[in-house]
């Protein structure tokens, strides 16, 4: 026999509290609106600029084609990776802990996916023909070339969109079901009355979309773990020293885990204290997420280990004078920076239950990560490229403030439509929320005694 | 006087060494074509001149680059003579490679084109089609000889008038955001097999030559037909003293280079 | 002419004459005379000329495609390009179509000051380029009937070309009423300097109007050139003249300081020789040994180096004349001077004793300094010593033009140069013509070239592209280049053949020039003296008239046609037998200027063959190449041994101040290994004070393309260089100063490497990369 909440009555408050920031504005969100609105301006223009100009504006040299833009793609594409994983991992284990934080996750995959993806195009020596890329049928009989890991990538990288797309629409339904009649102005009506689909909670309904929650879960899943692992293909099938490594595809993946799990504890931690939803989202949760962090921490160390040691105790001259200037020349800093991030101070700093439940310290530790996994990118792509091939043609690479601005302009961007979203959605999924107070069943995961619903 | 012994491999069994090895390029499932163009480049005959590297320059319409862009490494030569230092002053030795598109048979920057603007031709040419480049710049990272190049600006603007009228009308002007590199002069290749071909005849030995090679006075440089068991380029090629750059990486070049020195 | 045979021309345009020793070469070019005019748009075709951008002459084969003129490429069989070219011939196109080149004569109210008609003229010509087109009109002048093909849409242009056209020819008009009268009142107070390429006919005529106006015989200047060689060749071989170095047929080639492949006097020759000489032969390959201070391009491609202390060179054909038991001196005394290592002198004695036929010569760095002549005289005496002064493998005399009074006269020296200078600054000349030559090139800072010319009251540049004398002159009546007019040359370096090159007008003048000779001509004519010929046109084929005459011969080919087909007339040929006379022992020890506590370093002033004597330093495809030992480019930098960067604490790119008794310059620094700690070398002649737009100092001009601004090429080393007349006969030891380095600070805005990374003392890695990738150094 399954139970299912009410719809409208029943429990208000929660409603309420989670639903207030559809319907009341304050200047606040106003201004953090504004400025991601300028950041990203900024950016758009400069990129127009540069497509008009050319791109010599940026650092780019022979035969250091591929730079900031580059590292910009892979992190991006990295950081979104967490949002979907666990929502639907936690989804799949019945873990109900996951229930406060998996919209604000897989929504953040969407926006890091769609910031991701414009770096490919912003590259481009001649961006308004990316349709080339494109295999559509034409007179001419010309297609993409399928051998290319930059058309794998495009595949991967709009299947793993339009995946998210729908894996965070999906359960947000019911939710714009409430918003719909919890709405007062008569455009807010139209509006969620139009994302609701006009859902009206009946069994079949619930029942239909329990299903395509799972099975969409079951199906995100490995795509999440292929996009990265192509991403890491457009180095690891490459020739070039440093970058032709085997390790790049599981090593990929928990970067992007590691990273994106540190964006999602930053982003909770704001949400939390922006909305005042301690009671939604409380340590007990800040925890959990801390500690799968701290295994793809430890993870990713163990690989950069791996795959660095035996690079240098190798030593084949292509790849040794590129170990060479990480160690300690002009990449020096970059590389201590990153270690220093991803590794020497947040493992012990996790392992502290009093860092992992405290909200603060949290925040500034992934903020810190995340640095460390942007310059763990930019280290992938540039060293190779300055110092491969002939040393007649080795060079340096300094990112100009093109590359600057266009590193902006994602961070901005990306706010920017989370900052909509909050207000265009539902943040906390209510009935997610609801469904799990109304269940009384207790049971255990792990030695952690979790609430839990009904099973169905 | 073991170093004035100036007989040379050549002459002693360097051609019995080259036959035993088949002077011809790997394998090539290019098929069909009578034609495997291929280049030697005799390293013990090369000044460093740079004669071809200007030569390639005025045939291939090069842009100028410019000082600025010169230095940030944003310069156009299909055609390099690179300098390689040894040593300390006195016991010091340097030594030139000119190094231009190898047309490697299993080619790197290929596969990895993403709209097939870079490809193999039958000829066994690492071809590029300019107007299908959409300017990835991947092909370059995956280039072990880093000798593509990238169209960074409008280059056009830098021939000011009435320096346009040097242009060879053979050879587009490249245009901004598209990568390009040594074609082994295609078009002098295109124009002559035409003309063969309309006399129904195979090209012959020395008919086409590439600009460096014929602006090089000290002859270094051999271009022809590697299936060609009788050309200029497969005896060169079935030297002693032959070998390829980076042969490890296993590109397959069917650019040769005879060792320097007294061998 | 037939289609079928003109589409087998054409078709051979794609090829361009690359048939390895075809049996008649000259089937395949077009002689000018029987020039197909229509020709279809798109298909070049190859005329034979001469070029000129230095004095070798090298045959060359122009393609010709719609009118212009696209590449410059070697003369198959020609004795002395054999096919090839070297860098500054390829760019002879640019010399055609170079932006800054001047449209028309500039006739001046005051030096220097542009006039408004010159301006008006250039408006005439931009609004032909505006319009997107290119002047497809003919000179008025220009009598030998060339008409490039124009193809309707280029209506407009010959519209607005016309007018500039007929403007120009009003400035010839009165340029040439000016400068008959100028130089009609000049008298004997007029001097003519001309540059080493105007030589063959076209001296001839300078000579000619000289005399008609009453003017001494035109001198000819050769910028940084090569007096002590000549005079060393006159002391051991009894002629002046540059021989024949036979290394095509040598066994072991003895280079003293000369960089005969990229600067010296003929280096496509010597290319080929060198290539001929190395793997030319089935069973012998010919040895190659330098004697240098600084590895440049020869010592690099050395079989043997021998790196001597600056001016010591001749230290080692000492003991090359020991080694053949002529005296000289010993293993351990060459040492002891030089601070060669022992084991190379060693191996050079064995060498040079144990190969039969060996050639030495010398140039280059030697020609700096104080002993150059002496040294050069030891360096010939090997010849003699080693018997090989007219043997093949050797010294072979030089043989003279097929056509008579083709040979210019012998170069002035610089101290006559010098006293030229003086002179104008006195006041006694009265005018000054200046042909084929920048005087600021030949002359060292502090030589007061400027004052001097100020001096002048009408100074008349024949300049093609603006620079330092036509910057001073009164009047400049730009020259058309060497493919737009009729000219000759004999070589300047013996060639193993008698050669009289041709050069024929392959395009029509691009813009409103004249050929000097036209200018002369219409000058005289003005000046109501006459010439005795009505044109360039006339004159040349008079000259040729030996050769022209015989055009009814029956059967296809007249002399004259074949002789336009190649390029001239040669024929394999020696001169007369060359004396062997044994020089003194004496080898001066080398002097420099400056005290060495002050000035703790010797300048190596190095010609680099991207700007040879300044004929390179306009053309941007020779400022854009990438210079083959410092892989710098545009414009100058200062090699420094990296050691003595580490003790300095420089590093690559720092800018630092040269600075010598005569002047100071401001350049970046390149690490350099193939110089000692104690010596820095810097490029000459690479820019100029009021040049064009690619060699100004100043720079400033943005480039269109990316609109940064061009930072200048900055000052010249001949900044450095004092003018004292230090050689023996006279010349300039333009080697012998000394500077001291004080580093700015600041990093150089203005150097620009091709190549940043300087192996090995980056990374030990390379030395392995080097032999593992580049299999390519001598295994001995
Ligand atoms: N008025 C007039 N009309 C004409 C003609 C004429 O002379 N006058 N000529 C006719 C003739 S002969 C022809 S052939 C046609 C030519 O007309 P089209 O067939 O249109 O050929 P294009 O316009 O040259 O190219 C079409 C587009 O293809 C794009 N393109 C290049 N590569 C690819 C690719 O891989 N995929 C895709 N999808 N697009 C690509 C190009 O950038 C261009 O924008 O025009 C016909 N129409
Ligand atoms: N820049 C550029 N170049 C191109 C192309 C491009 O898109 N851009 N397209 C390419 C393609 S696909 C093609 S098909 C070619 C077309 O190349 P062309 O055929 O050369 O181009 P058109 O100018 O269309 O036609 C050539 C001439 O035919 C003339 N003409 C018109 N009608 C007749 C007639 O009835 N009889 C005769 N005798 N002449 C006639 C026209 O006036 C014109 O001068 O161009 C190719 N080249
Ligand atoms: S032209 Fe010939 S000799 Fe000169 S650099 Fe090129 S290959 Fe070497
Ligand atoms: S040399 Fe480089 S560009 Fe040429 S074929 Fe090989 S990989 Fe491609
Ligand atoms: S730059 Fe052009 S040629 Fe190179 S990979 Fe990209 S699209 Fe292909
Ligand atoms: S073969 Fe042609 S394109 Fe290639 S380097 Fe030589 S001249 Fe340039
Ligand atoms: S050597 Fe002199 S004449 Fe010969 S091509 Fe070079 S510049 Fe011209
Ligand atoms: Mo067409």
């Amino acid at each position: 026999m399954k139970l299912h909440p009410p719809l409208v009555h029943g429990d208000d408050k929660i409603n309420r509290d989670i639903l207030r920031p559809l319907f009341e504005t304050s200047w606040r969100w106003w201004a953090l609106f504004g400025l991601c609105l300028t950041g990203f301006g900024a950016g758009f223009v400069t990129w127009m600029w540069m497509l008009g100009a050319g791109m010599w504006v940026t650092g780019l040299h022979r035969p250091v084609m591929w730079g900031v833009f580059i590292a910009n793609f892979v992190f991006w594409v990295g950081l979104s990776h967490s949002g979907t994983l666990i929502s639907a991992i936690l989804r799949l284990a019945k873990a109900d802990w996951r229930r406060p934080i998996t919209r604000a996750a897989e929504a953040m995959t969407v926006f890091t996916v769609l910031m991701a993806a414009q770096f490919p195009l912003i590259h481009l020596g001649r961006t308004w023909f990316f349709y080339y890329i494109i295999p559509y049928v034409n007179q001419r009989e010309m297609w993409g070339n399928f051998r290319s890991p930059l058309a794998w990538d495009l595949m991967a990288i709009l299947t793993y969109l339009s995946g998210s797309l729908i894996y965070l629409y999906l359960p947000t339904v019911p939710d714009f079901a409430i918003a719909r009649d919890y709405a007062t102005t008569p455009v807010r009506k139209k509006l969620f009355t139009m994302l609701a689909l006009g859902w009206r909670g009946t069994r079949k309904e619930w029942h239909r979309m329990n299903l395509a929650i799972l099975m969409l879960a079951v199906l995100v899943l490995p795509v999440a773990v292929s996009v990265h692992t192509i991403v890491s293909w457009d180095f690891a099938m490459a020739l070039a020293p440093q970058w032709h490594t085997t390790i790049f595809g599981p090593y990929f993946v928990l970067g992007a885990i590691y990273s994106g799990m540190a964006l999602v504890v930053t982003l909770t931690v704001l949400i939390r204290w922006a909305f005042k939803w301690e009671d939604y989202i409380t340590p007990f949760h800040l925890d959990k997420l801390s500690k799968i962090m701290l295994v793809a921490a430890i993870l990713w160390t163990y690989l950069w280990c791996g795959d660095y040691l035996i690079t240098w105790y190798g030593r084949l001259p292509e790849e040794k004078v590129i170990i060479d200037i990480k160690n300690g020349g002009p990449f020096f800093w970059h590389q201590l920076t990153m270690m220093l991030a991803n590794t020497i101070v947040a493992i012990p700093m996790l392992a502290f239950k009093k860092v992992r439940t405290s909200p603060w310290a949290l925040m500034f530790l992934t903020i810190f990560i995340n640095v460390g996994m942007w310059l763990e990118r930019y280290l992938i792509a540039v060293p190779t490229l300055v110092q491969k091939g002939p040393s007649y043609t080795w060079t340096t690479y300094s990112p100009t403030w093109v590359e600057l601005m266009m590193s902006i302009y994602p961070f901005a961007g990306f706010v920017m439509l989370y900052v909509l979203f909050v207000k265009m959605a539902p943040f906390i999924s209510i009935w997610e929320i609801r469904e799990d107070r109304v269940a009384e069943a207790y049971k255990t995961m792990g030695q952690a005694k979790l609430r839990a619903i009904v099973a169905e | 006087m073991a170093d004035l012994m100036t007989a040379t491999h050549e002459a002693a069994h360097g051609a019995a060494h080259g036959a035993a090895q088949g002077a011809a390029a790997a394998p090539y499932e290019g098929a069909g074509s009578p034609y495997r163009w291929g280049m030697s480049v005799d390293l013990d005959r090369c000044t460093g001149c740079g004669a071809c590297v200007v030569a390639c320059h005025a045939e291939n319409n090069l842009p100028i680059a410019g000082p600025i862009d010169t230095d940030e490494g944003r310069s156009v030569d299909w055609m390099r003579v690179e300098r390689y230092w040894e040593g300390h002053y006195p016991e010091i030795t340097a030594h030139f490679v000119p190094v231009m598109c190898q047309h490697c048979t299993n080619a790197p920057c290929e596969p990895v084109c993403p709209v097939f603007a870079t490809y193999h031709t039958p000829e066994g040419l690492n071809g590029m089609v300019y107007n299908r480049c959409i300017g990835t710049q991947y092909c370059q990272n995956n280039d072990p000889y880093n000798v593509r190049f990238f169209n960074w600006f409008e280059a056009a603007l830098n021939f000011p008038e009435p320096l346009a009228n040097q242009l060879n009308p053979d050879v587009t002007v490249r245009s901004r955001g598209v990568m390009e590199k040594c074609t082994f002069c295609v078009h002098r290749i295109r124009d002559v097999a035409a003309d063969a071909k309309a006399e129904g005849r195979l090209v012959e030995d020395g008919e086409i030559d590439t600009a460096c090679a014929q602006s090089c006075s000290a002859n270094v440089i051999t271009f022809g037909n590697l299936l060609d068991p009788h050309s200029k380029v497969s005896k060169a090629v079935a030297s002693a003293r032959r070998f390829r750059l980076l042969e490890g990486l296993g590109t397959e070049p069917v650019v040769y280079y005879l060792k320097g020195g007294q061998a | 002419m037939e289609r079928r045979e003109f589409l087998k021309l054409s078709g051979l345009a794609g090829t361009a004459m690359v048939l390895g020793g075809c049996e008649d070469y000259s089937s395949q070019l077009i002689a000018y005379v029987e020039r197909p005019i229509a020709l279809e748009p798109g298909e070049g075709n190859h005329f034979a000329t001469t070029c000129d951008l230095c004095s070798a002459g090298c045959g060359v084969s122009v393609r010709v495609v719609e009118g212009r003129s696209v590449k410059v490429e070697g003369l198959e069989g020609h004795p002395l390009s054999h096919g090839g070219l070297c860098a500054l011939g390829q760019a002879g196109v640019q010399h055609q179509y170079h932006p800054d080149r001047f449209r028309g004569p500039d006739l001046r109210a005051k030096a220097g000051e542009v006039s408004p008609d010159h301006l008006k003229l250039k408006m005439l010509f931009d609004d032909v380029f505006k319009a997107k087109k290119r002047p497809t009109t003919v000179p008025e002048n220009f009598k030998v009937g060339l008409t490039s093909f124009a193809a309707p849409d280029f209506a407009l242009a010959d519209e607005k070309a016309a007018e500039a056209r007929k403007f120009g020819a009003e400035l010839w008009a009165q340029a040439s009423d000016r400068l008959g009268k100028a130089l009609a009142a000049a008298g004997a107070g007029a001097v003519m300097v001309l540059g080493p390429q105007v030589r063959g006919h076209r001296y001839q005529l300078f000579a000619k109007a000289a005399k008609a106006f009453g003017a001494p015989a035109p001198v000819i200047v050769e910028p940084f050139g090569h007096e002590a060689l000549r005079a060393a060749n006159k002391a051991v071989y009894g002629r002046p003249e540059m021989p024949h170095v036979d290394l095509a047929n040598t066994q072991l080639a003895m280079c003293f300081g000369d960089e005969p492949f990229t600067t010296g006097p003929a280096p496509t020759l010597f290319n080929w020789g060198f290539g001929e000489m190395r793997r030319g032969r089935e069973l012998v390959r010919g040895l190659f040994v330098v004697v240098s201070t600084r590895m440049g391009e020869a010592a690099a491609v050395a079989d043997l180096w021998i790196p001597v202390r600056p001016g010591t060179h001749g230290v080692i054909a000492q003991l090359a004349l020991h080694a053949l038991g002529k005296g000289g001196v010993t293993v351990a005394e060459a040492h002891e001077k030089t601070g060669a290592p022992v084991e190379r002198l060693e191996k050079f004695v064995r060498w040079v004793a144990g190969t039969e036929l060996k050639v030495a010569f010398g140039g280059g760095e030697v020609l700096g300094h104080t002993n150059a002549v002496e040294t050069l005289s030891l360096v010939n005496g090997v010849n003699v010593a080693a018997g090989m002064v007219g043997r093949k493998g050797g010294i072979l005399p030089a043989a003279p033009a097929p056509i008579a009074g083709m040979a210019p006269p012998e170069p002035i020296g610089y101290k006559d140069l010098l006293a030229l200078v003086d002179r104008m600054k006195a006041g006694q000349v009265k005018a000054l013509v200046v042909a084929g030559v920048d005087l600021f090139m030949a002359l060292p800072g502090d030589a007061g070239l400027e004052d001097a010319l100020k001096a002048v009251p009408e100074v008349v540049s024949f300049a093609t592209v603006p620079d330092d004398t036509a910057a001073l002159a009164t009047m400049v009546l730009p020259d058309s280049t060497f493919l737009e007019r009729w000219g000759d040359a004999t070589p300047a370096v013996g060639s193993g053949s008698s050669v009289a090159t041709l050069m024929q007008p392959l395009v029509v003048p691009f813009f409103e020039t004249r050929a000097a000779e036209d200018v002369l001509l219409a000058a005289a004519k003005a000046a109501g003296k006459d010439l005795g010929f009505a044109s360039a046109d006339a004159f040349f084929k008079a000259m040729w008239a030996g050769v022209a005459n015989d055009n009814q011969v029956p059967g296809a080919q007249s002399a004259w046609k074949k002789a336009l087909r190649n390029g001239g007339i040669h024929k394999p040929a020696l001169g007369a037998p060359l004396a062997a006379r044994m020089p003194a022992n004496a080898l001066p020890a080398p002097r420099f200027e400056g005290e060495e506590k002050d000035f703790p370093f010797v300048l190596q002033p190095v010609k680099s063959m991207k700007y040879r004597e300044g004929q390179g330093a306009h053309l941007p495809w020779l400022q854009e190449m990438a210079d083959p030992m410092s892989a710098a480019a545009w414009g100058g930098w200062l090699e420094v041994n990296p050691h003595t960067m580490e003790k300095l604490g420089l590093a690559q790119y720092d800018e630092v101040i040269v600075k010598s008794l005569h002047g100071e310059v401001k350049v970046g620094v390149v690490p350099y290994p193939g110089l000692p700690e104690d010596v820095v070398g810097m490029p000459l002649n690479f820019s100029r004070r009021n040049g064009t737009r690619y060699d100004s100092v100043e720079g400033g001009s943005t480039w269109e393309a990316t609109m940064k601004k061009d930072p200048g090429r900055g000052e010249d080393a001949r900044a450095l260089l004092g003018a004292k007349a230090e050689q023996a006969g006279g010349g300039l030891a333009w080697g012998s100063f000394r500077v001291s380095i004080t580093p700015t600070g600041a990093k150089s805005k203005r150097l620009v490497l091709v190549s940043k990374s300087i192996q090995p003392q980056e990374s030990p890695a390379v030395p392995a990369r080097v032999e593992q990738e580049f299999k390519v150094w001598p295994i001995s």
